[in-house]
């Protein structure tokens, strides 16, 4: 048999692939062959250098598992299945669902209400009744786009169809950060927006001492982007933007949260600080620290646990 | 495959939320070890992790119990790893995925305090070069290497899960532990 053929063996070999014959052949080629037993050195040496796979962490898999969900309600296709109808939605944080839920209303209420009925429609609720027109569509100033068209009736025989399509268009808003629709927008471009970017911006300007009327809906948004989101600029600036609110249980449980789940560890330090003013020191929280102090991964974050801790009792 | 995953399978075809919950439960801790050890990044493993399932999701109607459904759903793992594209190699086509320290979601430490041991940073070394050697492998090369050695799967599995003979297998795994030896060699030398 060739060398070259040996060598070929020889990862089969070192991964046990080899049957009873073929392992005897081999070795008698390795007795006399120098260069195929360095071969097979090195690729003990790499195999043991590459070591072996542990089990992916409890974080991780609940991110993973979390990512999945808002994929696949980003992915759905709501004619073709209703599963996600049916989904667990409990697996959510409620104040996630809220906010997501809200924000779809609006979203649909603001992009076709607003801009594109203004005028209130007659008749049936959910049916737009036409007019004869001249030109274009009754309600579609020339900057909406048209998608997502469906045959109800396609059937013009009788000279009438009934469709339903999406209507989006641009809009430009100018006004105080404490005006109720400015929040609105934000509250859903910081939850709902797929571009890290524009969620970052949205957080952003919410960041900002200027907000004198935070709406509810705003802070349940900073929440839900402290705890939830994959971007670690969106969740280090919704932590400070909530820092701006006054302090509430709900606000206390975020931070908890985020020491106890953040997978990054300059957000763990930021929530210590965040519940390291007075009015943060409660019983839970300082049940949390301990906790953190001898089971954290990080060796400053257990430091710096301990050392909030001693500060809170020499206090 | 037991009667009562095939009756979960069944449900999940119906549309039951709960019981296409149910089936990711059973194999995602699996998958997502999979992924972490093909793409040796969290975040790229949940990348693919998330894909996998999405896929599942959009094809479950289709399975016909013609294989058994965890073979059916290592292949999709299969093709998703094969097609994946890291983090890394999609960063220069971003620009707004980056937080106001540089970062890209992707999870760093700030402390530089605990430092390793002498023995540690050794390892630590070898372990630097042997992730960018497994990086430079073909896609092809580095499911057949990870799938055997990091997952233990053997050849004959694996070429069912690629579609492919058991002889393009063993290739795959020589050229793979060709390349790492040649890049290798001065690491242990």
């Amino acid at each position: 048999m060739r060398h070259q053929k040996f060598k070929e063996w020889i990862p089969l070999l070192a991964y046990d692939e080899l049957d009873e014959d073929q392992k005897y052949t081999l070795n008698q080629h390795l007795a006399v062959c120098p260069e195929c037993r360095e071969h097979l050195e090195e690729l003990k040496e790499i195999q043991q250098a590459a070591g072996s796979a542990g089990e992916p962490s409890e974080t991780l898999l609940q991110q993973a598992r979390r990512e999945l969900r808002t994929g696949l309600r980003q992915k759905q296709q709501p004619p073709q299945h209703n599963w996600l109808a049916d989904w667990n939605w409990s697996w959510l944080v409620p104040s996630f669902r809220t906010v997501a839920v809200g924000a779809l209303c609006l979203t649909a209420g603001l992009g076709v209400g607003h801009f594109v009925y203004r005028q209130p429609p007659a008749g049936d609720d959910n049916i737009i009744t036409t007019r004869p027109v001249t030109s274009g569509l009754p309600a579609s100033p020339g900057n909406i786009s048209v998608g997502n068209i469906r045959f109800i009736d396609a059937d013009a025989s009788d000279g009438n169809v009934e469709f339903t399509y999406e209507a989006t268009a641009p809009m430009r808003v100018r006004g105080s950060v404490n005006d109720p629709l400015v929040q609105d927008v934000l509250s859903q471009a910081l939850t709902g927006a797929q571009n890290p970017g524009v969620r970052l911006r949205a957080v952003s300007v919410l960041n900002t001492d200027q907000l004198k009327q935070p709406d509810a809906d705003v802070r349940q948004a900073l929440i839900t982007a402290l705890k939830m989101d994959e971007n670690n600029g969106v969740r280090k600036q919704a932590l400070a933007a909530l820092q701006n609110f006054p302090f509430d249980i709900e606000i206390r449980d975020a931070l908890l949260f985020v020491l106890n789940n953040d997978p990054n560890p300059a957000m763990r330090i930021a929530a210590i600080d965040a519940v390291r003013t007075e009015r943060y020191r409660d019983p839970e929280v300082l049940r949390v620290l301990e906790e953190k102090m001898h089971t954290d991964g990080n060796e400053y974050i257990r430091y710096r646990s301990r050392a909030v801790l001693q500060e809170a009792k020499q206090q | 495959m037991d009667l009562d995953e095939r009756e979960l399978i069944l449900e999940a075809q119906k549309g039951d939320g709960p019981a296409f919950e149910e089936l990711v439960h059973r194999y995602d801790r699996k998958v997502l070890k999979l992924a972490v050890s093909y793409t040796n990044d969290e975040e790229d493993a949940k990348d693919v992790y998330q894909e996998v399932f999405i896929r599942v999701f959009r094809a479950l109607p289709g399975f016909r119990f013609e294989s058994r459904f965890s073979t059916w759903l290592y292949r999709i793992v299969v093709n998703v790893c094969l097609s994946h594209k890291s983090r890394a190699q999609n960063r220069e086509h971003e620009s707004l995925d980056v937080d106001d320290d540089g970062h890209e979601g992707r999870s760093f430490d700030p402390v530089s305090n605990d430092l390793p041991s002498d023995q540690k940073a050794l390892s630590s070394e070898i372990s630097r070069h042997v992730r960018a050697a497994l990086e430079g492998l073909s896609p092809q090369q580095r499911v057949v290497f990870t799938l055997r050695h990091y997952e233990g799967y053997k050849l004959k599995e694996i070429a069912i899960l690629m579609n492919c003979a058991e002889g393009t297998v063993k290739k795959y795994l020589f050229t793979a532990t060709e390349r790492l030896r040649h890049r290798l060699r001065p690491v242990f030398q």
